[in-house]
């Protein structure tokens, strides 16, 4: 056991795998090597993105209990959901899980521009799903398709008959989208125009309806706070990443960071199929 | 604790570098999926027969992407044998959760439904019992 | 972890620096990254909120003293009934032993210089103070009347006596406790897998590392699913997402399996925790090797997965379906095998053993005589007819008191008296330190034996009023709490008074084999000055006893 327990402040460099007498200027006094330092924060991180697992857990067992003994709810409460939104936040995840893999390469190979780079372009794909996630929520709470309590439908209501000026920006955001897909969601526009362009469940909504969006709000709400927090994460992680701080040697953080990341996207890889598509 | 046990040419420090090349292709894996299960889901809704199919068939291809993000974006096919073993062992206990849960509520909606045709007016089960503790 | 404190400097030179000398200043506590500190922030925080709780349990007997109005109102008895259950369960019982003694222990047993992650350990030291304001602010607010375990649909309906915001504010405190709890465990976890210096195999832990690694795995799987319940609940009150109210199709029996898939597992939070400090406690004071060490050791992890699969026995008569009853009455039985392995083992290894009488053994034996009562009465719960009997009655309140208090409470006082000199460094006088764990025991069981008569005949549990035939039941109960509750007073005296008057404590005062026994008392600020030596922790044959220091020295 070495008896300095402040840090010195060596160069970064000096710490290549010699020795353990050395430490980094991040590594903590407790522990011996980089090695056990890198270790000891991966296995937490497993054990916090278990732990993460079982706090979902909770709503999905009772999106299946809801789900298998009252179909109805989740056939008719689907139609008000827009596959289009859901795909498009799909890819832009998925995207996003990618640039932030590839942010851990560039940082476990020393590549700083492309450490920031792919760190910047991750967050800009988080901020682009809480965006269609704004406009999603807002077509949801002027149709009144809100949880069990606040639950009032009003497609039939003449007050909607002429789309306020959200709907209209909406429709900028989607066409835009969309165009900038390509062809990954053709398939996803075409369920969108066959259905109308006001989308909308079809006859009147079954007894406790309200619970599908109770569900959906839950749902999507939770993974959205998953999804800020991982935003203060990564911004976290960027700044340190323009002070120079990551390496062959030190890229802890950042794997972390991207260990969170990917289990945010996984989540919503369930929470796609489950409320936009299946019925 | 034995070393990552990752044969291949882009080992760095302290643990595994995913090749970019792999990144991509999941990533184009992973939307290929995706548009294949929105085209299906399009297509199970045009075709009442194949209704019974929607869910599995779903959940079966997120499950696949799933396990592609897990095994490659998050280097968990190179990483310790142990956090290959808390993660998927962790899938147990959410297994065991929701099998137990499910099992009994689906044995007690008979319970609900026949309180509910006694009294439309409140189609809801009782009151639960007065708070209990261990 | 950038940098360390430059106020935590540790200089070889200066041998009677320790912990607690090597700096001063409120925020050489406050801001403290060491495990000891934490640990010891910690034992006085929960022996803070055991004093509390146990001041609402006092003040409910009294009420209990006679049938009708005593001392307080109806609605102020079922708002003390349920801070003294939360207060208890949710700021004493689970972090008392698990954060408390073992955040101090842990990283020392184990043979290292801190826990893996000194700052989530210390944030998770704050995320209790600040789920303990949340109580602390439901309790001021007056109203929060649910139980402890916050059932719905009454903790959901906007028309009960409890305010929305004492609702909230004690979830919301479940809520934060429940992270505390978390990454308490996860650091444990982390840091018994990588953080275990050469030579210590897992074979080679002392059983309380064992019993803590079992307690923080339930602790990372289980705490997240109150975490969600909770949080749904805060959701149902603030919006009204109805998934637990059956007003907009939700289903209040959910909430149930939602809570005991959690809170069960967290009953073997609070106990294994004390199996393992009871398994110190008896190999040391009989100074011989520990008997069927592995047994132990696979019964800890056996019980932490078992616990996970009979949560539904809290639910035979809540309107749970037949079938799951009988297979969660049929696994509970299978969790008593594990629990007897322990106490079967103890036995075993006290025989013609060359017992130390001092008080923390008492305490140890306390804990095997009223956690095999509490155990065995759990046996007739998980019976179904009989639980349909004795559901919701007395005798619920006694088995589980037996195990919580019996059980935990002892392990707890046993355990802080037997690492008293380590963490203080003073010897506490073992004559109060007896009398204590005489008052303990006299008063638990005079307190709550009273209480499987009452269960049997028939009184339920949570009730302000009361039959007179019950009366001197309910008197002796009470008498029973004022001398439990002087037992308690009279150890946490003792406690305090040794660290003014106290002798200097040896290194070895027990003659233990483990490794905290070989650093000094108190430790230095990373543990150890030189690396000790890891060898079999049960061997007391290394062992000699050095009149010249009153304790024990290692002779190989």
């Amino acid at each position: 056991m070495s008896d300095h327990a402040v840090a010195e402040t060596t160069d970064a460099h000096a710490s290549h795998g010699h020795g353990h007498h050395e430490h980094g200027p991040f590594q903590a006094h407790h522990f011996e090597t980089p090695k056990q330092q890198f270790d000891a924060g991966k296995f937490g991180m497993w054990l916090f993105l278990v732990q993460e697992v079982l706090f979902f857990s909770g709503l999905f067992v009772f999106y299946a209990i809801y789900r298998i003994n009252h179909p109805e709810i989740f056939e008719w409460g689907h139609q008000a959901l827009d596959t289009t939104y859901g795909a498009i936040n799909t890819i832009v995840l998925l995207f996003s899980s990618l640039t932030m893999a590839w942010a851990v390469r560039c940082a476990q190979l020393g590549k700083k521009n492309g450490l920031v780079f792919f760190l910047v372009v991750t967050l800009a794909c988080a901020g682009i799903f809480l965006g269609v996630k704004y406009v999603e929520y807002s077509a949801k709470f002027e149709h009144g398709y809100l949880w069990a309590r606040y639950f009032n439908p009003t497609s039939d209501n003449p007050h909607v008959a002429e789309p306020p000026s959200i709907s209209k920006e909406v429709d900028k955001v989607v066409e835009k989208v969309e165009s900038d897909l390509g062809d990954h969601s053709a398939a996803a526009h075409d369920a969108h125009s066959a259905e109308g362009h006001h989308h909308g469940p079809v006859g009147p909504p079954p007894p406790n309806a309200g619970v599908f969006f109770s569900i959906y709000f839950t749902m999507t709400g939770l993974h959205a706070i998953h999804v800020i927090a991982g935003i203060v994460a990564i911004t976290w992680i960027l700044v340190r990443s323009v002070k120079g701080h990551f390496g062959p040697m030190y890229f802890g953080p950042v794997d972390y960071v991207g260990l969170y990341w990917h289990l945010v996207d996984l989540v919503w890889i369930y929470l796609f199929p489950m409320l936009y598509l299946i019925e | 604790m034995s070393s990552t046990a990752a044969h291949h040419d882009e080992e760095h420090g302290l643990a595994h570098a995913m090749p970019v090349r792999a990144l991509l292709t999941v990533f184009t894996i992973l939307v290929v999926l995706t548009v294949l299960t929105v085209s299906i889901s399009n297509f199970i809704r045009a075709h009442e027969q194949f209704h019974a199919w929607g869910v599995p068939i779903a959940m079966f291809i997120a499950t696949i992407k799933a396990i592609l993000v897990v095994l490659y974006f998050m280097h968990l096919r190179y990483d310790k044998s142990l956090n290959n073993l808390i993660f998927f062992f962790c899938f147990a206990f959410v297994f065991l959760f929701m099998i137990f849960t499910l099992v009994d509520s689906l044995q007690y909606q008979t319970d609900i439904e026949n309180y509910a045709a006694v009294q439309p007016e409140t189609p809801a089960p009782a009151a639960a019992a007065p708070a209990k503790a261990p | 972890m950038a940098t360390v404190d430059t106020t935590t400097t540790y200089s070889p030179d200066s041998k009677p620096v320790n912990y607690l000398t090597q700096s001063h200043g409120f925020l050489s506590w406050a801001m403290t990254l060491d495990h000891k500190r934490i640990g010891v922030m910690y034992l006085v925080a929960t022996s803070v909120a055991f004093l509390l709780g146990g001041t609402f349990a006092i003040l409910l007997r009294t009420e209990l003293w006679a049938p009708g109005h005593t001392i307080v109102s109806h609605d102020t008895y079922n708002q003390l009934f349920t801070l003294h259950g939360a207060v208890m369960v949710f700021l004493f019982i689970i972090p008392g032993i698990p954060a408390a003694l073992g955040n101090f222990m842990l990283p020392i047993m184990l043979g290292a210089k801190d826990v893996a992650f000194p700052r989530l350990n210390l944030a998770s030291f704050y995320f209790w103070c600040v789920g303990a304001l949340f109580f602390l602010s439901a309790l001021l607010l007056t109203g929060l009347d649910t139980g402890w375990t916050f059932y719905t649909p009454y903790s959901t309906t906007e028309y009960n006596t409890s305010k929305d915001e004492a609702i909230i504010a004690a979830t919301m405190g479940v809520f934060v406790l429940g992270f505390s709890s978390i990454f308490t465990g996860l650091n444990f976890l982390v840091t018994i897998h990588t953080m275990r210096p050469p030579g210590m195999g897992w074979f080679h832990m002392p059983l309380f590392l064992w019993a803590t690694y079992s307690t923080a795995l339930i602790q990372v799987l289980a705490t997240p699913v109150l975490a969600i319940t909770v949080l749904l609940i805060i959701v149902e009150r603030l919006m009204g997402i109805g998934i637990f109210n059956p007003v907009y199709g939700g289903d209040p029996v959910l909430y149930q399996h939602f809570f005991w898939f959690y809170s069960h597992p967290a009953v073997y939070i609070m106990i294994l925790p004390a199996f393992g400090v009871i398994s110190e406690l008896i190999s040391v004071n009989c100074h011989r090797h520990i008997f069927g060490y592995r047994f132990i050791a696979y019964s800890s992890v056996a019980i932490a997965l078992l616990g996970f699969l009979v949560w539904g026995h809290h639910m035979f008569t809540s309107g749970q379906s037949k079938i799951a009853s009988v297979v969660f009455s049929a696994i509970t039985f299978s969790i008593a095998i594990p629990s007897a392995v322990k106490i079967f083992n103890w036995l075993a290894t006290m025989y013609k053993a060359s017992i130390s009488f001092n008080a923390p053994f008492l305490y140890a034996l306390s804990f095997m005589f009223l956690f095999t009562i509490g155990g065995l009465t759990g046996l007739f719960l998980s019976t179904l007819n009989t639980d349909v009997h004795l559901h919701d009655t007395y005798f619920v309140v006694a088995h589980f008191h037996y195990v919580m208090v019996g059980g935990s409470l002892t392990a707890f006082f046993g355990g802080l008296f037997h690492w008293w000199p380590k963490i203080s460094g003073k010897m506490y006088s073992e004559f109060p330190a007896k009398v204590s764990a005489f008052l303990v025991f006299i008063g638990f069981n005079l307190t709550f034996f009273p209480q499987f008569v009452m269960g049997t005949r028939g009184m339920p549990r949570r009730y302000y009023n009361y039959l007179p035939e019950f009366q001197s039941f309910h008197q002796w109960s009470t008498i029973g709490a004022y001398v439990l509750g002087l037992g308690a007073i009279v150890a946490f005296a003792t406690l305090v008074h040794s660290m003014f008057r106290g002798k200097k404590a040896p290194t070895n005062p027990w003659g233990g084999a483990s490794l905290e026994w070989q650093c000094p008392s108190p430790p230095p600020l990373e543990n150890f000055h030189e690396a000790p030596t890891v060898g079999d922790c049960y061997d007391y044959d290394r062992l000699r006893y050095d009149e010249k220091t009153e304790g024990y020295v290692m002779t190989k």
